[in-house]
Protein backbone atom coordinates (compact mmCIF):
# COMPACT_ATOMS: atom_id res chain seq x y z
CA UNK A 1 0.00 0.00 0.00
CA UNK A 2 3.10 2.05 0.76
CA UNK A 3 4.01 1.84 -3.22
CA UNK A 4 -0.02 2.49 -3.90
CA UNK A 5 0.79 5.70 -1.88
CA UNK A 6 3.96 6.86 -3.36
CA UNK A 7 2.22 6.85 -6.96
CA UNK A 8 2.55 3.70 -7.97
CA UNK A 9 -0.86 2.69 -8.69
CA UNK A 10 -0.65 -0.53 -10.39
CA UNK A 11 0.23 -2.31 -7.14
CA UNK A 12 -3.40 -1.53 -6.25
CA UNK A 13 -4.20 -4.73 -8.41
CA UNK A 14 -2.09 -6.93 -6.34
CA UNK A 15 -3.42 -5.72 -3.56
CA UNK A 16 -6.89 -6.22 -5.00
CA UNK A 17 -5.97 -9.69 -5.56
CA UNK A 18 -5.14 -10.83 -2.43
CA UNK A 19 -7.74 -9.21 -0.29
CA UNK A 20 -11.15 -9.11 -2.89
CA UNK A 21 -12.34 -12.37 -2.14
CA UNK A 22 -12.41 -11.82 1.69
CA UNK A 23 -13.56 -8.53 1.56
CA UNK A 24 -16.09 -9.62 -0.62
CA UNK A 25 -16.94 -12.70 1.79
CA UNK A 26 -17.02 -9.84 4.81
CA UNK A 27 -19.62 -7.69 3.02
CA UNK A 28 -22.00 -11.11 1.53
CA UNK A 29 -21.89 -12.37 5.00
CA UNK A 30 -23.18 -9.13 6.42
CA UNK A 31 -25.55 -8.39 3.73
CA UNK A 32 -26.60 -11.94 2.12
CA UNK A 33 -26.34 -9.75 -1.39
CA UNK A 34 -24.37 -10.41 -3.74
CA UNK A 35 -24.59 -7.58 -6.11
CA UNK A 36 -24.44 -5.25 -3.37
CA UNK A 37 -21.32 -6.93 -1.93
CA UNK A 38 -19.38 -7.13 -5.38
CA UNK A 39 -20.59 -3.15 -5.21
CA UNK A 40 -19.05 -2.65 -1.51
CA UNK A 41 -15.54 -4.42 -2.58
CA UNK A 42 -15.43 -1.91 -5.80
CA UNK A 43 -16.25 1.25 -2.99
CA UNK A 44 -13.69 0.06 -0.72
CA UNK A 45 -10.47 0.03 -3.40
CA UNK A 46 -12.00 3.15 -4.91
CA UNK A 47 -11.86 5.05 -1.67
CA UNK A 48 -8.53 3.05 -0.76
CA UNK A 49 -6.95 4.90 -4.06
CA UNK A 50 -8.78 8.39 -3.51
CA UNK A 51 -7.78 8.14 0.56
CA UNK A 52 -4.34 6.81 -0.28
CA UNK A 53 -2.40 9.71 1.25
CA UNK A 54 -4.63 8.99 4.80
CA UNK A 55 -2.78 5.09 5.14
CA UNK A 56 0.09 6.08 7.31
CA UNK A 57 1.82 2.78 7.43
CA UNK A 58 1.98 3.17 10.72
CA UNK A 59 -0.95 0.31 11.58
CA UNK A 60 -2.12 -2.88 9.68
CA UNK A 61 -2.73 -2.48 6.52
CA UNK A 62 -5.84 -4.55 6.72
CA UNK A 63 -7.25 -2.56 9.73
CA UNK A 64 -7.07 0.41 7.37
CA UNK A 65 -8.93 -1.90 5.17
CA UNK A 66 -11.85 -2.98 6.93
CA UNK A 67 -12.18 -0.25 8.34
CA UNK A 68 -12.96 1.66 5.26
CA UNK A 69 -14.93 -1.54 4.10
CA UNK A 70 -17.34 -0.92 7.76
CA UNK A 71 -17.83 2.30 6.43
CA UNK A 72 -18.89 1.48 3.08
CA UNK A 73 -21.57 -0.94 3.79
CA UNK A 74 -22.84 1.50 5.99
CA UNK A 75 -22.82 4.10 3.66
CA UNK A 76 -24.85 1.66 1.48
CA UNK A 77 -26.50 -0.26 4.05
CA UNK A 78 -27.84 2.06 6.91
CA UNK A 79 -31.39 2.58 5.82
CA UNK A 80 -31.71 -1.53 5.23
CA UNK A 81 -33.53 -3.79 7.59
CA UNK A 82 -30.63 -5.64 7.82
CA UNK A 83 -29.35 -3.14 10.10
CA UNK A 84 -31.83 -2.50 12.29
CA UNK A 85 -31.28 -3.95 15.73
CA UNK A 86 -33.11 -6.79 16.74
CA UNK A 87 -35.26 -6.94 20.21
CA UNK A 88 -36.90 -10.13 20.32
CA UNK A 89 -37.96 -12.55 17.87
CA UNK A 90 -41.51 -12.03 17.61
CA UNK A 91 -40.53 -8.30 16.41
CA UNK A 92 -38.42 -10.10 14.10
CA UNK A 93 -40.48 -12.57 12.49
CA UNK A 94 -43.09 -9.22 11.79
CA UNK A 95 -40.80 -7.36 10.59
CA UNK A 96 -39.26 -9.83 8.33
CA UNK A 97 -41.54 -10.88 5.01
CA UNK A 98 -39.44 -9.92 2.56
CA UNK A 99 -35.95 -11.57 4.19
CA UNK A 100 -33.78 -13.17 1.09
CA UNK A 101 -31.40 -15.45 2.85
CA UNK A 102 -33.31 -18.62 2.58
CA UNK A 103 -36.44 -19.86 1.31
CA UNK A 104 -39.35 -21.94 3.79
CA UNK A 105 -37.60 -25.09 2.23
CA UNK A 106 -34.47 -24.30 3.22
CA UNK A 107 -35.17 -23.89 6.81
CA UNK A 108 -35.38 -28.04 7.41
CA UNK A 109 -31.18 -27.76 7.03
CA UNK A 110 -29.16 -27.02 9.83
CA UNK A 111 -26.50 -25.35 7.86
CA UNK A 112 -29.41 -22.84 6.49
CA UNK A 113 -31.07 -22.71 9.81
CA UNK A 114 -27.64 -21.18 11.02
CA UNK A 115 -27.66 -19.24 7.79
CA UNK A 116 -30.81 -17.75 8.48
CA UNK A 117 -30.01 -16.91 12.23
CA UNK A 118 -26.81 -15.50 11.29
CA UNK A 119 -29.29 -13.16 9.06
CA UNK A 120 -31.42 -12.04 12.16
CA UNK A 121 -28.74 -11.17 14.74
CA UNK A 122 -27.89 -7.86 15.21
CA UNK A 123 -25.39 -6.38 12.79
CA UNK A 124 -23.29 -5.03 15.35
CA UNK A 125 -22.92 -8.91 16.61
CA UNK A 126 -23.00 -10.64 13.06
CA UNK A 127 -20.06 -8.20 12.10
CA UNK A 128 -17.85 -8.97 14.91
CA UNK A 129 -18.50 -13.04 14.46
CA UNK A 130 -17.62 -12.47 10.62
CA UNK A 131 -14.50 -11.33 11.45
CA UNK A 132 -13.52 -13.86 14.00
CA UNK A 133 -15.44 -16.74 12.10
CA UNK A 134 -15.04 -16.11 8.41
CA UNK A 135 -12.15 -13.41 8.22
CA UNK A 136 -10.20 -15.15 10.73
CA UNK A 137 -8.64 -12.56 12.24
CA UNK A 138 -6.83 -12.24 15.54
CA UNK A 139 -8.37 -10.13 18.22
CA UNK A 140 -6.43 -8.01 18.26
CA UNK A 141 -6.62 -7.15 14.80
CA UNK A 142 -10.39 -6.86 15.27
CA UNK A 143 -9.72 -4.54 18.37
CA UNK A 144 -7.99 -2.26 15.92
CA UNK A 145 -10.73 -2.36 13.38
CA UNK A 146 -13.36 -1.65 15.65
CA UNK A 147 -11.54 0.72 18.10
CA UNK A 148 -12.21 -1.39 21.00
CA UNK A 149 -9.89 -3.37 23.48
CA UNK A 150 -8.90 -6.52 22.93
CA UNK A 151 -10.93 -7.94 25.70
CA UNK A 152 -14.08 -6.27 24.59
CA UNK A 153 -13.79 -7.89 21.79
CA UNK A 154 -13.47 -10.83 23.39
CA UNK A 155 -17.01 -10.09 25.47
CA UNK A 156 -18.37 -9.51 21.80
CA UNK A 157 -17.61 -12.45 20.32
CA UNK A 158 -19.32 -14.63 23.13
CA UNK A 159 -22.49 -12.52 23.49
CA UNK A 160 -22.69 -12.76 19.64
CA UNK A 161 -22.43 -16.82 19.84
CA UNK A 162 -25.38 -16.46 22.73
CA UNK A 163 -27.12 -14.56 20.61
CA UNK A 164 -26.51 -17.10 17.24
CA UNK A 165 -27.75 -19.78 19.69
CA UNK A 166 -30.50 -18.31 21.05
CA UNK A 167 -32.36 -17.29 17.79
CA UNK A 168 -30.81 -20.56 16.31
CA UNK A 169 -32.75 -22.53 18.91
CA UNK A 170 -35.65 -20.84 18.70
CA UNK A 171 -36.21 -21.13 14.77
CA UNK A 172 -35.68 -25.05 15.16
CA UNK A 173 -38.06 -25.23 17.91
CA UNK A 174 -40.40 -23.02 15.55
CA UNK A 175 -41.11 -20.50 18.23
CA UNK A 176 -40.39 -17.61 15.91
CA UNK A 177 -42.35 -17.35 13.06
CA UNK A 178 -41.21 -16.32 9.40
CA UNK B 1 -23.31 -16.82 41.29
CA UNK B 2 -21.94 -13.78 39.69
CA UNK B 3 -18.00 -16.00 39.78
CA UNK B 4 -19.84 -18.75 38.55
CA UNK B 5 -21.14 -16.13 35.43
CA UNK B 6 -17.45 -14.98 35.12
CA UNK B 7 -16.53 -18.60 34.72
CA UNK B 8 -18.76 -19.06 32.43
CA UNK B 9 -18.05 -16.47 29.98
CA UNK B 10 -14.65 -17.23 30.37
CA UNK B 11 -15.02 -20.65 29.32
CA UNK B 12 -17.26 -19.59 26.64
CA UNK B 13 -14.56 -17.88 25.15
CA UNK B 14 -12.26 -20.06 25.99
CA UNK B 15 -14.43 -22.79 23.80
CA UNK B 16 -14.12 -20.78 20.29
CA UNK B 17 -10.50 -19.99 20.89
CA UNK B 18 -9.95 -23.84 21.36
CA UNK B 19 -12.42 -24.15 18.21
CA UNK B 20 -10.23 -21.32 16.14
CA UNK B 21 -7.24 -23.67 17.09
CA UNK B 22 -6.24 -20.48 19.31
CA UNK B 23 -5.66 -22.22 22.85
CA UNK B 24 -2.19 -22.79 23.85
CA UNK B 25 -1.08 -26.69 24.44
CA UNK B 26 -1.60 -25.95 28.46
CA UNK B 27 -5.53 -23.82 28.40
CA UNK B 28 -5.73 -26.82 25.52
CA UNK B 29 -5.36 -29.18 28.04
CA UNK B 30 -7.38 -27.60 30.63
CA UNK B 31 -10.08 -27.22 28.75
CA UNK B 32 -10.51 -30.64 27.67
CA UNK B 33 -10.27 -31.58 30.79
CA UNK B 34 -13.43 -29.77 32.11
CA UNK B 35 -15.08 -30.80 28.74
CA UNK B 36 -14.88 -34.17 29.69
CA UNK B 37 -15.49 -34.15 33.44
CA UNK B 38 -18.12 -31.37 34.03
CA UNK B 39 -21.48 -32.26 32.42
CA UNK B 40 -22.94 -28.81 31.86
CA UNK B 41 -19.46 -27.37 30.33
CA UNK B 42 -19.04 -30.68 27.96
CA UNK B 43 -23.01 -29.95 26.60
CA UNK B 44 -22.19 -26.03 26.01
CA UNK B 45 -19.46 -27.45 23.95
CA UNK B 46 -21.11 -29.62 22.41
CA UNK B 47 -23.69 -26.73 20.90
CA UNK B 48 -21.05 -24.60 20.34
CA UNK B 49 -19.33 -26.84 18.46
CA UNK B 50 -21.98 -27.81 16.02
CA UNK B 51 -22.90 -24.31 15.26
CA UNK B 52 -19.33 -23.23 14.56
CA UNK B 53 -19.45 -26.52 12.15
CA UNK B 54 -22.72 -25.40 10.81
CA UNK B 55 -21.47 -21.80 10.25
CA UNK B 56 -18.12 -23.24 8.32
CA UNK B 57 -20.38 -25.11 6.19
CA UNK B 58 -22.26 -22.12 4.69
CA UNK B 59 -21.43 -21.62 1.24
CA UNK B 60 -21.60 -18.12 -0.45
CA UNK B 61 -22.02 -17.83 -3.97
CA UNK B 62 -18.14 -16.54 -5.36
CA UNK B 63 -18.46 -13.13 -7.21
CA UNK B 64 -19.31 -12.75 -10.55
CA UNK B 65 -16.25 -11.95 -13.32
CA UNK B 66 -18.35 -8.48 -13.61
CA UNK B 67 -16.54 -8.03 -9.99
CA UNK B 68 -12.82 -7.83 -11.93
CA UNK B 69 -13.91 -5.81 -14.91
CA UNK B 70 -15.06 -3.23 -12.98
CA UNK B 71 -11.91 -2.44 -10.43
CA UNK B 72 -9.81 -2.81 -13.26
CA UNK B 73 -11.62 -0.57 -15.18
CA UNK B 74 -12.11 1.93 -12.33
CA UNK B 75 -7.81 1.76 -11.39
CA UNK B 76 -6.97 2.42 -15.48
CA UNK B 77 -10.18 5.78 -15.04
CA UNK B 78 -8.56 6.57 -11.85
CA UNK B 79 -4.31 6.28 -13.10
CA UNK B 80 -5.81 8.11 -16.21
CA UNK B 81 -7.14 11.01 -14.11
CA UNK B 82 -4.39 10.78 -11.44
CA UNK B 83 -1.88 11.71 -14.46
CA UNK B 84 -3.79 13.93 -16.55
CA UNK B 85 -3.79 15.81 -13.02
CA UNK B 86 -0.04 15.36 -12.37
CA UNK B 87 1.05 16.68 -15.92
CA UNK B 88 -1.25 19.67 -15.71
CA UNK B 89 0.30 20.76 -12.58
CA UNK B 90 3.66 21.44 -11.62
CA UNK B 91 3.08 21.72 -7.61
CA UNK B 92 1.56 18.87 -8.08
CA UNK B 93 4.50 17.37 -9.25
CA UNK B 94 6.58 18.68 -6.85
CA UNK B 95 3.61 17.43 -4.33
CA UNK B 96 4.67 14.12 -5.44
CA UNK B 97 8.22 14.41 -5.51
CA UNK B 98 8.22 15.35 -2.22
CA UNK B 99 5.49 12.83 -1.02
CA UNK B 100 8.75 9.85 -2.12
CA UNK B 101 11.47 12.07 -0.34
CA UNK B 102 9.16 12.72 2.67
CA UNK B 103 10.68 10.09 5.13
CA UNK B 104 14.02 11.57 4.66
CA UNK B 105 14.83 14.75 6.86
CA UNK B 106 17.29 15.90 4.49
CA UNK B 107 15.44 16.11 1.76
CA UNK B 108 12.68 17.32 3.34
CA UNK B 109 15.16 20.16 4.40
CA UNK B 110 16.38 20.32 0.98
CA UNK B 111 12.78 21.24 0.15
CA UNK B 112 12.25 23.41 2.20
CA UNK B 113 15.27 25.26 1.39
CA UNK B 114 14.58 25.04 -2.64
CA UNK B 115 10.77 26.75 -2.24
CA UNK B 116 12.60 29.06 -0.17
CA UNK B 117 15.07 30.14 -2.65
CA UNK B 118 11.94 30.10 -5.20
CA UNK B 119 9.99 32.30 -3.08
CA UNK B 120 12.95 34.91 -2.44
CA UNK B 121 13.49 34.70 -6.08
CA UNK B 122 9.94 35.67 -6.52
CA UNK B 123 9.98 38.06 -4.26
CA UNK B 124 13.70 40.00 -5.54
CA UNK B 125 12.11 39.48 -9.12
CA UNK B 126 9.30 41.55 -8.17
CA UNK B 127 11.18 44.23 -6.10
CA UNK B 128 13.67 44.45 -9.08
CA UNK B 129 10.24 45.54 -11.31
CA UNK B 130 10.65 48.35 -9.01
CA UNK B 131 7.25 50.78 -10.53
CA UNK B 132 5.93 47.63 -11.58
CA UNK B 133 5.18 46.04 -8.80
CA UNK B 134 2.39 48.11 -7.97
CA UNK B 135 1.00 45.86 -11.21
CA UNK B 136 -1.99 44.15 -9.87
CA UNK B 137 -1.45 41.03 -11.71
CA UNK B 138 1.96 40.38 -10.23
CA UNK B 139 0.91 40.75 -6.81
CA UNK B 140 -2.12 38.39 -7.39
CA UNK B 141 0.13 36.06 -9.45
CA UNK B 142 3.22 36.34 -6.31
CA UNK B 143 -0.55 35.80 -3.72
CA UNK B 144 -0.95 33.02 -5.86
CA UNK B 145 2.46 31.59 -5.19
CA UNK B 146 2.60 32.21 -1.90
CA UNK B 147 -1.33 30.21 -1.01
CA UNK B 148 -0.21 27.07 -3.40
CA UNK B 149 3.33 26.85 -1.55
CA UNK B 150 1.25 26.66 1.89
CA UNK B 151 -0.98 24.34 0.43
CA UNK B 152 1.72 21.99 -0.62
CA UNK B 153 3.44 22.53 3.01
CA UNK B 154 0.13 21.91 4.26
CA UNK B 155 -0.81 18.59 2.11
CA UNK B 156 3.27 17.30 2.63
CA UNK B 157 3.19 17.23 6.07
CA UNK B 158 -0.46 15.63 6.38
CA UNK B 159 1.81 12.91 5.54
CA UNK B 160 3.76 13.29 8.82
CA UNK B 161 3.88 10.15 11.02
CA UNK B 162 4.20 12.63 13.98
CA UNK B 163 0.55 13.61 14.87
CA UNK B 164 1.90 17.03 16.07
CA UNK B 165 2.96 17.79 12.34
CA UNK B 166 -0.22 16.72 10.93
CA UNK B 167 -2.14 19.55 13.08
CA UNK B 168 0.42 21.80 12.25
CA UNK B 169 -0.24 20.72 8.62
CA UNK B 170 -3.92 21.31 9.41
CA UNK B 171 -3.31 24.53 10.91
CA UNK B 172 -1.82 26.10 7.76
CA UNK B 173 -5.73 26.44 6.63
CA UNK B 174 -6.17 28.91 8.88
CA UNK B 175 -4.21 31.16 7.27
CA UNK B 176 -5.65 30.45 4.00
CA UNK B 177 -8.10 32.91 2.26
CA UNK B 178 -9.68 30.24 0.17
CA UNK B 179 -9.17 26.48 -0.23
CA UNK B 180 -9.73 24.28 -3.61
CA UNK B 181 -11.05 20.89 -3.50
CA UNK B 182 -7.59 19.39 -2.90
CA UNK B 183 -7.26 21.22 0.52
CA UNK B 184 -11.25 20.36 1.46
CA UNK B 185 -10.56 16.61 0.53
CA UNK B 186 -7.10 16.65 2.64
CA UNK B 187 -9.15 17.72 5.15
CA UNK B 188 -12.26 15.60 5.43
CA UNK B 189 -9.64 12.80 4.55
CA UNK B 190 -7.73 13.97 8.17
CA UNK B 191 -10.97 14.67 9.61
CA UNK B 192 -12.77 10.99 8.96
CA UNK B 193 -9.50 8.63 8.81
CA UNK B 194 -6.60 10.02 10.79
CA UNK B 195 -5.66 7.49 13.27
CA UNK B 196 -5.17 10.64 16.54
CA UNK B 197 -8.24 11.69 17.84
CA UNK B 198 -6.80 14.85 18.99
CA UNK B 199 -5.55 15.49 14.90
CA UNK B 200 -9.23 14.73 13.97
CA UNK B 201 -10.48 17.20 16.22
CA UNK B 202 -8.12 19.98 14.83
CA UNK B 203 -9.35 19.09 11.06
CA UNK B 204 -13.05 19.32 12.35
CA UNK B 205 -12.24 23.20 13.62
CA UNK B 206 -10.50 23.73 10.57
CA UNK B 207 -13.61 22.67 8.21
CA UNK B 208 -16.00 24.53 10.27
CA UNK B 209 -14.18 27.81 9.24
CA UNK B 210 -15.09 26.30 5.74
CA UNK B 211 -18.73 25.70 7.01
CA UNK B 212 -20.38 28.33 4.24
CA UNK B 213 -19.45 25.16 1.75
CA UNK B 214 -22.43 22.88 1.37
CA UNK B 215 -20.42 19.44 0.90
CA UNK B 216 -18.59 20.94 4.40
CA UNK B 217 -21.76 21.13 6.42
CA UNK B 218 -22.82 17.88 4.94
CA UNK B 219 -19.86 15.60 5.60
CA UNK B 220 -20.31 17.29 9.22
CA UNK B 221 -23.70 15.71 9.36
CA UNK B 222 -22.80 12.80 7.69
CA UNK B 223 -20.36 12.37 10.69
CA UNK B 224 -22.54 12.66 13.43
CA UNK B 225 -23.93 9.39 12.56
CA UNK B 226 -21.15 7.58 11.99
CA UNK B 227 -18.50 9.25 14.79
CA UNK B 228 -17.31 6.36 17.16
CA UNK B 229 -14.72 8.35 19.05
CA UNK B 230 -16.49 10.25 21.87
CA UNK B 231 -14.10 12.54 22.23
CA UNK B 232 -14.89 13.73 18.23
CA UNK B 233 -18.62 13.23 19.21
CA UNK B 234 -18.29 15.98 21.36
CA UNK B 235 -16.34 18.31 19.28
CA UNK B 236 -18.82 17.56 16.62
CA UNK B 237 -21.52 19.07 18.91
CA UNK B 238 -19.98 22.17 19.73
CA UNK B 239 -19.31 22.89 16.19
CA UNK B 240 -23.13 22.11 15.61
CA UNK B 241 -23.52 24.91 17.69
CA UNK B 242 -21.14 27.20 16.55
CA UNK B 243 -22.36 26.90 13.59
CA UNK B 244 -26.32 27.14 15.01
CA UNK B 245 -27.03 24.17 12.61
CA UNK B 246 -30.44 23.06 12.92
CA UNK B 247 -30.27 20.30 10.25
CA UNK B 248 -28.13 18.35 12.89
CA UNK B 249 -31.06 17.79 15.79
CA UNK B 250 -32.22 14.99 14.02
CA UNK B 251 -29.27 13.05 13.77
CA UNK B 252 -28.44 13.87 17.30
CA UNK B 253 -31.93 12.65 18.26
CA UNK B 254 -31.54 9.62 16.47
CA UNK B 255 -28.00 8.73 18.26
CA UNK B 256 -29.63 9.71 21.13
CA UNK B 257 -31.37 5.98 20.74
CA UNK B 258 -27.98 4.46 20.46
CA UNK B 259 -27.44 2.17 23.20
CA UNK B 260 -23.45 2.59 23.03
CA UNK B 261 -23.76 5.98 23.07
CA UNK B 262 -21.33 7.14 26.12
CA UNK B 263 -23.12 8.57 28.88
CA UNK B 264 -21.20 12.01 28.90
CA UNK B 265 -21.88 12.57 24.83
CA UNK B 266 -25.71 11.55 25.40
CA UNK B 267 -25.35 14.20 27.83
CA UNK B 268 -23.96 16.78 25.70
CA UNK B 269 -26.31 15.82 22.36
CA UNK B 270 -29.25 16.53 24.74
CA UNK B 271 -28.23 20.21 25.45
CA UNK B 272 -26.91 20.89 21.81
CA UNK B 273 -30.26 19.77 20.91
CA UNK B 274 -31.64 21.63 23.72
CA UNK B 275 -29.75 24.88 22.67
CA UNK B 276 -30.15 24.18 18.59
CA UNK B 277 -34.43 23.80 19.31
CA UNK B 278 -34.38 27.30 21.20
Amino acid sequence: MLGVKAGELDKMALLYKRHSSALYGFAYHQTGEQSGSEDIVQAVFYRMLKYRASFTGQGEFKSWMYHIARNCIHDKYKKSQRYQFLDDMVKVSDAETNHSFVNESEKQDSKNLVNFALGKMDAEAREILVLSKYQDLPYKEIANILEITEANVKVKVHRAIKQLKEIYLKLENGTARF
Amino acid sequence: MEQQDFNQQVTETMLIDYLNGRLGQTERLKLENLIQNNHEIGQQFAETKALWQAMSQIQIPAPTKKMDADFFEMLHEFKTASETKISNSFWSQLKNLTSHWFDSKLAFGMTILVLGCLLGYSISGVVNMGNNFASGSKVERLSEEVQGMKELMMLAMLQNPQATERMKAVNYTAEMTDVDSKVLNALFSTFQFDPNDNVRIVALNALVKWADKPQVRQVLLTALMEEKSPLVQVALADAMIKLQERKSIQPLQEKLNDKELNIYVKDKFENTIELLSI
